[in-house]
Formats: C-alpha cells, structure tokens, sequence
C-alpha cells in the first residue's frame, strides 16, 4: 500500500488518503481482506496527527471500504456485487461526474476528451 | 486426482516398514493385560498403570502421526525445491519410528511371553540403536534415489514501472509518503493464541503446585508470545525501511535507506535455506517472513544481508529503490 499527503493539495489529509487507499483497492493493488497499518504506524510514516488518519478509516468504514474491529488491524472489505441502493449509487456517480464535467469545461477540456480520458482511466 | 504428490510415497517406506513391524508385535502380544505399566520410577519399579487402550494409543496412533508429519514436511520440501537437493528432513519419521518401535518391540514382546513386568525390563540399547540406525540408512538410499521435477507453475511476476515512477514523482514533488505491507497468516494467530495459552494453564499449574517465581517467569513467557499477535509490518518510507512484529511493532529491523546497498527480489525455498518460516538466520542472511518463497533481498554497504518476505516483492523492492536512487540523486 502507498499513500502519500501532498501540503498543496487543497483536499484535507484525511481527504488524500481516502481517495488513495480506494483507489489502490479499484485498481487491485489492494484486495479484499488485505491489513491496513495500525492508526499510529500510518500516522507515524507520514508524519501527521492520529486523529487524521482516525477520521480517514472512519470515513472508509462508514463507506464499506473498510471493516474496524476493535483490538485488530483494519482490513479492506469486498466491493457489494449490487449496490444496496441502486438508484442513490448512480445519483450520487452522476452528480460527481456532472461537477467533474464541470470543472473541465472551465479547464477548457472538450467533451472529446472528456470522453477519452474517462476510458483511459476505467482501462487502467 | 485434484492433489498430485510432489514427492513419491516411498520414501516413507523404511517408517512405514517398522510401523509394520510394531504392529505384528502388537498382535502377537494381544490380548492386553487389564493394567499395564505405563510408567517407571528411578528405581525401576512401576509409578503409573495404565489400560490397554493408553497401549494401542502410544502403538499406533502416534506413529501415524509422526509418519503424518514426515509425509507433510516431505512434501513441503518438495513442493519448494528448485534443484536435486538431499532433504534431512527425509530420515526423520524413519529415526522417530525407529526409536519407538526399537524401545516397543522388546516391550510387546515381554508381554506375548504373558509376563506383567513388575520392575523396569532390561533397557533394550541394542535394538534402539539398531532400528533407528537401520531405518536411517534406507531411507538416505531412498532419499537419494528421490527423482526431482522442475516446478511447471510460473511465478508471477507483477509489472511495477508505474510505481517506481509515481514514488519518485512524490518524492521529488516533496510529499510525505509510506510505502507498507504485512504478512500475518491466521496460522500465526493460532500458534500465538494457543502457545501462549499453555503457557498461561502451565504457569498457573506451576503457581500451585511448585514455586510462583517459577511461574512468574512462565507467565512473562506467555505474554511475550501474545505480543507477537499482528504478524510482519514491513514499512518504507523517504529515509528508512523498517520491519516490525506483533501488536506493539517490535522492531526486528531499522535501516536507514543510505545503509542499502544492494536489493533485489529473491526466491527462495523456506525449508530448505532457513528450516521453516518466521525470524530466521542462515549462513548468509537473516530472514522475516511467515508466508510464501519470496521477497525481497538486502545487502548493506558492511556486507550484511537481510531478507524481508513479501507478498509483493516487485512493488517492495520497487519502493526501496525508487527511495534510495532519488535519495542518491538528491544528496
């Protein structure tokens, strides 16, 4: 598992290491009841609060990436095969997609290449 | 057949031979006496009587047992060997079994004559040592005659440039970063849960029955092994690799990035190199790992060399020499 904070990024930490360890868990890197280091080891690594890595695992906890158990390491969990709420599930998608659309029209990026770079990325 | 042996049954032969054997004297002796001496004092007459059954338990079950574990650290051996190499491992149920059947036999044979021992039988040196000795011998004879075939499953080997190229991009770009990974099987839990278990039902037996200092030091035993419940966290990060075990993070290893000399991945065979799994040391290297035949090799710039098990030695050894070049380069 690799996970990094970049200060520049306007995400808060907690933020960067959500979207890193999800995505690692997308792409394979990380599987299904694979360990994640303890609160204090991350913490420790990346020199930054407990608090903040806390608040990460919480989060992917709340999100169904990631199961907590008290006294052991937490572990990725399974993708659902179904979302429980199909119809939220694909809301939710859309209304990021249209806020990313967003972004890259103001970014000056055409549908065009909207389009590609969405396939490159579901290829990777 | 869904599970192909790896190593022929055969070689088992000479154990198997003098399980045989122990079973005719077992036949020849029955049937059993209602008490039997089980057990005898410095004086040579019987402290304990047991029944029968304590008999055929001791008989036949525990050589089957041994016979079990020959067959499984055999087949281990095979399964990880990549060349024609002699296992010692192979003379281990013929010696055990030897000495068993070379200690029984005598003793079955007392009891076929209709004899209840009342002291200690004359100690039967000769066919303890013949026994094991005779096994010992056929079955290195066997052992050399062991064919050897090249393992056919190929190893995955995983595709990491992306990593080593986003590691050194974060490094440069001067983020905080941590590469980690961990080995921690379920078979660690359970030998920790149980080891540490007896050990805590044997300190407090020790606590009754002989002295509490005693069991004090049983007790610091047992905790010490329920500290190394959590497995291998390997964990690398801008300057420093570290290896560390159990739930409090004992560091077996500390090493700064600039001590790195050398690294490589390394295949390797746990039997075979380092007798088992765990926290091992050969003439070499010493090793950490609890899983699998590979990982990822060290050597310092003093020549000491260290193996950290992984189960994704590519990327391991893509993060440490994706740090340690551009650590070069920055210094």
């Amino acid at each position: 598992m690799l996970v990094s904070v970049r200060e520049e990024d306007p995400r808060p930490v907690y933020a960067q290491i959500v979207a890193q360890i999800k995505a690692q868990v997308r792409e394979g890197h990380l599987r299904p009841g694979d360990e994640l280091p303890s609160v204090r080891e991350l913490a420790d690594a990346l020199g930054i609060n407990l608090h903040t890595v806390h608040k990460a695992y919480q989060v992917m906890r709340d999100q169904g990436v990631l199961r907590l158990r008290l006294g052991r390491r937490a572990r990725v969990t399974a993708p659902p095969k179904q979302p429980a709420d199909r119809q939220g599930a694909e809301a939710l998608v859309r209304e990021r997609l249209a806020e990313l659309l967003t972004d890259a029209y103001h970014l000056g990026v055409s549908p065009d290449a909207f389009r590609r770079l969405v396939d490159e990325t579901l290829k990777r | 057949m869904l599970w192909k042996l790896r190593h022929p049954w055969w070689i088992h032969a000479p154990a198997l031979a003098l399980y045989a054997a122990m079973l005719i004297a077992l036949e020849r002796a029955r049937p059993l006496p209602e008490r039997l001496p089980m057990q005898f004092g410095w004086n040579g007459e019987p402290v304990r009587w047991g029944a029968p059954w304590e008999a055929e338990l001791v008989f036949v079950v525990v050589p089957l047992v041994i016979i079990a574990l020959g067959f499984a650290a055999g087949e281990s051996w095979a399964r990880q060997q990549r060349g024609g190499r002699f296992n010692p491992m192979a003379l281990f149920d013929a010696i055990v079994i030897g000495l068993i059947a070379g200690t029984e036999i005598p003793w079955l044979g007392i009891l076929a004559q209709g004899e209840q021992p009342r002291f200690m039988p004359p100690w039967p040196w000769q066919t303890m040592l013949a026994l094991p000795l005779a096994g010992a011998a056929v079955a290195v004879v066997l052992e050399r005659l062991r064919p050897w075939h090249p393992p056919t499953e190929q190893v995955q080997v995983e595709e990491v440039s992306n990593l080593s190229t986003e590691i050194a991009a974060r490094i440069r770009a001067g983020e905080r970063w941590a590469y980690w990974e961990a080995q921690n099987p379920p078979y660690v839990s359970l030998l920790v849960f149980g080891v540490s278990t007896l050990l805590f039902l044997g300190a407090w037996q020790i606590w009754k029955h002989v002295t509490p200092w005693l069991a004090v030091e049983v007790l610091a035993a047992a905790a010490f092994v329920l500290l190394c419940y959590g497995g291998i966290r390997v964990s690398v990060t801008k300057h420093l690799l570290q290896v560390r075990l159990g739930m409090l993070g004992l560091r077996l290893l500390r090493m700064p990035l600039t001590d790195v000399n050398e690294v490589a991945v390394h295949t390797f065979s746990p039997l075979a190199d380092f007798g088992g799994w765990g926290i091992r040391v050969n003439r070499q290297m010493k090793a950490f790992y609890f899983r699998g035949n590979r990982g990822v090799r060290l050597r310092t710039h003093q020549g000491k060399q260290y193996l950290i098990g992984s189960d994704h030695p590519e990327r391991l050894c893509a993060a440490i020499t994706a740090a340690r070049a551009v650590g070069q380069a920055v210094s």
